[in-house]
């Protein structure tokens, strides 16, 4: 059911994809990150609170396993790189999180992710190129109508004018 | 209807209430406090005297408990619940003091998660009302600055490295509570660059201190890894080790021939492979640290050092920065291994300065998840005369 489909060439333009991604966001939403390691989901995450308007530092949260930040409204950043089986107690982490974007990596290690989630999977294509995946039910994205078309154009984003960096869309498969 | 106001505006605005202790005068130098570190997934208790002098401490690692598996926040929080009072009572045990007989308690309030910082702070705020004794809240990283004080006394002025799974912060400490912050990574910390390299290499988990050892048999100039120096000719003091990271486990991928065994033991070329990326990381990740510490000092003036935090265990790291500061006509000096990671006593060691000068935080004192949203405690200067 994929959705979505962007090619970044590279760190910056993942990076500016998150900064889209982010100003795209409506309202409360659960972004779930998933790709190797050193795919690009903690940049990424970086680009989504920036875009959020967090002007602070976006670090990894493997051993720490959370950051919070606050921008336009409160971010988690869990990480579950550390974790080796989902659980039960791992949906409490976020189900008091109501009004939180809640950005989760290595979000493949979640059994059954929230409805309304939004997964976006980072695909490495070539050295540093990245093929970036978003996929959604349909009828429960987070992320607005308009906006989505703007990030589909990959227009959202000023600094994202550049039109080598971007505005492949797929067709929903 | 005035909202209630529960929480003091700031931290600096808290560090300065100072509850007068009726019947009880501030802890002498011989006299018990209590140190409590609960930030991530370690339950920590340690008792230390009034001078400094760490009696016991216990570390309980979550990870090693058959029922646990992984990590999550919340399982971290209630393993904490759990492990808490034992851990308490283990210290104060080894320590040969009752509770009855504490002083004091120093206690972690942040940087760190949210549920279990709550739990060590909580359980502090408890023991000290019910035992009518003052408590201290304390910065996680000063704690790690402390930690050397244990076994030496080493003064400020000094550059400190703290370099963990969780940190990688680059600090010039002008006196013990005034620090200044030079650089952070961008993204990945030091120590979480050793162990995923490690996990890549099938070292298991955590592995620096694996790749410590293989790298001092392995060949530093085998591979080039990238150097990520972000702007060190300009004088810049950042780190950023995602991209090194992805460089070795690159490498790692397109090198490996297929159906390795785990740790591709019994493999002699694999054996040779995994040695010479280890020292190879190893030579490129020490090469930066360095590097930063000699333009701190180049910037600062300081050409003393302080390596703490997990890395420091690194043995290329201490040797290269010992030698760094040989250079420089300076000195270099790091905690003894066991409180390089997370342990209470570096808690102790941070707070028991306040606790004799008769501070005591409120019992409203929140903890504080976010390491920017957390003051560095107050200056030291009228700490009594001699201390320690």
């Amino acid at each position: 059911m994929t959705q979505l489909v962007w090619r970044s060439p590279g760190e910056e333009a993942t990076i500016r994809f998150g900064v889209m991604l982010g100003r795209s966001l409506t309202g409360p939403a659960w972004i779930g990150l998933c790709g190797p390691l050193g795919a690009g989901k903690t940049r990424l995450a970086a680009g989504v609170a920036r875009g959020l308007g967090f002007t602070g530092r976006v670090r990894s949260p493997s051993f720490v396993l959370e950051h919070r930040y606050q921008g336009l409204r409160p971010i988690l950043h869990l990480d579950l790189y550390r974790l080796e089986k989902d659980d039960e107690d791992l949906r409490a982490s976020w189900e008091e999180e109501i009004d939180a974007v809640v950005l989760v990596e290595w979000a493949e290690r979640v059994a059954v992710p929230p409805r309304g989630g939004l997964s976006v999977r980072l695909v490495p294509d070539g050295e540093a190129g990245r093929l970036i995946l978003l996929n959604w039910e349909a009828g429960t994205s987070p992320v607005g109508h308009l906006r989505l078309e703007a990030l589909r154009e990959g227009t959202a984003d000023p600094e994202a004018a550049n039109p080598g960096t971007g505005g492949r869309s797929g067709a929903g498969a | 209807m005035t909202p209630f106001r529960s929480e003091p505006a700031d931290f600096a605005e808290s560090a300065q209430v100072c509850i007068p202790r009726f019947g009880r005068s501030a802890p002498g130098p011989l006299d018990p406090i209590l140190a409590i570190e609960t930030s991530c997934d370690d339950t920590c208790a340690a008792v230390l005297t009034g001078e400094g002098r760490v009696c016991s401490g216990v570390v309980s690692s979550q990870g090693i408990h058959a029922a646990f598996l992984g990590v999550v926040p919340e399982l971290a929080s209630r393993e904490h619940l759990m492990l808490i009072l034992p851990a308490i009572r283990q210290a104060l045990e080894e320590a040969g003091v009752t509770l009855q007989q504490l002083r004091g308690i120093a206690v972690t309030r942040g940087p760190g998660l949210i549920g279990c910082l709550l739990v060590g702070l909580a359980t502090a705020k408890g023991l000290a009302l019910s035992l009518d004794l003052p408590f201290v809240g304390v910065n996680h990283l000063d704690g790690h600055l402390h930690a050397i004080r244990a076994t030496r006394s080493y003064d400020p002025p000094f550059v400190a490295l703290v370099a963990s799974g969780g940190h990688t912060e680059l600090l010039l400490v002008e006196a013990w509570g005034r620090y200044r912050l030079l650089g952070a990574t961008r993204d990945d910390a030091a120590g979480e660059a050793f162990d995923k390299v490690a996990k890549v290499l099938g070292l298991g988990f955590p592995g620096g201190a694996a790749i410590d050892r293989l790298a001092r048999e392995g060949d530093p100039k085998a591979f080039t890894f990238p150097r990520p120096w972000l702007e060190l000719e300009r004088g810049g003091l950042e780190f950023s080790f995602s991209g090194l990271k992805t460089a070795v486990k690159n490498h790692v991928e397109r090198s490996a021939p297929p159906a390795v065994p785990p740790g591709g033991a019994g493999m002699p070329e694999w054996d040779r492979f995994v040695r010479d990326t280890a020292a190879s990381f190893q030579a490129a990740i020490t090469d930066v640290l360095v590097a930063k510490l000699a333009e701190a000092a180049r910037q600062t003036g300081v050409r003393r050092f302080l390596l703490c935090g997990g890395v420091a265990c690194n043995s290329a790291l201490r040797e290269r920065t010992a030698h760094l500061a040989g250079r420089l006509g300076g000195e270099a000096a790091w905690p003894a291994p066991a409180l390089c990671s997370d342990n209470a006593a570096m808690i102790g060691l941070a707070g028991v300065e306040r606790l004799r000068r008769g501070e005591c935080d409120p019992l409203s004192l929140a903890a504080v998840a976010g390491l920017e949203d957390l003051d560095w405690g107050t200056p030291d200067e009228s700490a009594p005369a001699g201390f320690p």
